[in-house]
């Protein structure tokens, strides 16, 4: 699964910690889930959207969505 | 999203790991604590004429009552700082013990079993190490070793996964 996190936190100009504290959970968690080697928990997912004002899937989406819309 | 964003929540979970933490250390002093106990005790067991308050802490320190009472309130108070540790760590860190449990512990103590099976067939070992030891002791020994084992094996898959997390 991959998500948009890292431009996501950029847009707002937040680092991982801001992001972990407003979460709830350590920096490691956020880096973890932002460069794809941990899929967080289904609440864990939810609070993420909901932290940026967005749902889930605009937040995180499937491998092979993503490589039928690069070949669209 | 005001829900997410309160500033308490961050500061609530840093006091609860805070708080994790400390419990954690009590039983990691714990060790010292016990050795200190023993080496008292062993000592005061080998000599002969003590004045009547030693030989009263000797007799405390030694009996199957202090001895059961202290391993019961360490064992609840690693039960209880182990549940608060737990708590204040957030998925991807239970994630990591759960992972380093089901992989490293199994394996380990499987090792271990199989280390034990060899060496009670390897001649030298089995004859002298533990010649004129007790069914007990042998006992002892066993769950001690296997367990020990189980957890090398996952503290290294602990921090084979937290490593690769990171």
């Amino acid at each position: 699964m991959r998500n948009r996190l890292r431009v996501l936190r950029a847009e707002r100009e937040w680092s991982q910690a801001d992001l972990a504290d407003r979460l709830g959970v350590s920096r490691q968690t956020v880096n973890a889930i932002e460069v794809g080697k941990y899929d967080p928990s289904l609440p864990l997912a939810f609070k993420l959207a909901k932290v940026f004002g967005l749902t889930i899937e605009q937040v995180f989406f499937d491998d092979d969505d993503a490589m039928k819309e690069a070949a669209e | 999203v005001s829900e997410v964003l309160e500033p308490s929540a961050a500061e609530r979970n840093r006091r609860r790991r805070g708080w994790a933490a400390t419990m954690m250390w009590m039983v990691v002093l714990a060790a010292p604590v016990g050795l200190t106990i023993g080496f008292v005790s062993g000592y005061l067991g080998e000599q002969a004429d003590l004045p009547g308050p030693l030989a009263l802490l000797r007799d405390v320190l030694q009996s199957p009552v202090f001895f059961v009472g202290l391993f019961a309130a360490l064992m609840a108070w690693a039960l209880a700082a182990t549940l608060a540790y737990w708590r204040a760590i957030d998925e991807l860190a239970r994630e990591a013990h759960k992972r380093a449990w089901f992989w490293g512990g199994s394996l380990g103590m499987g090792a271990g079993l199989i280390a034990l099976l060899i060496g009670s067939e390897f001649e030298p070992l089995a004859s002298t190490t533990f010649a004129g030891a007790s069914a007990l002791e042998h006992m002892l020994f066993g769950g001690v070793f296997i367990y020990g084992i189980g957890l090398i094996g996952y503290l290294l898959a602990w921090a084979f996964v937290w490593w690769r997390a990171r």
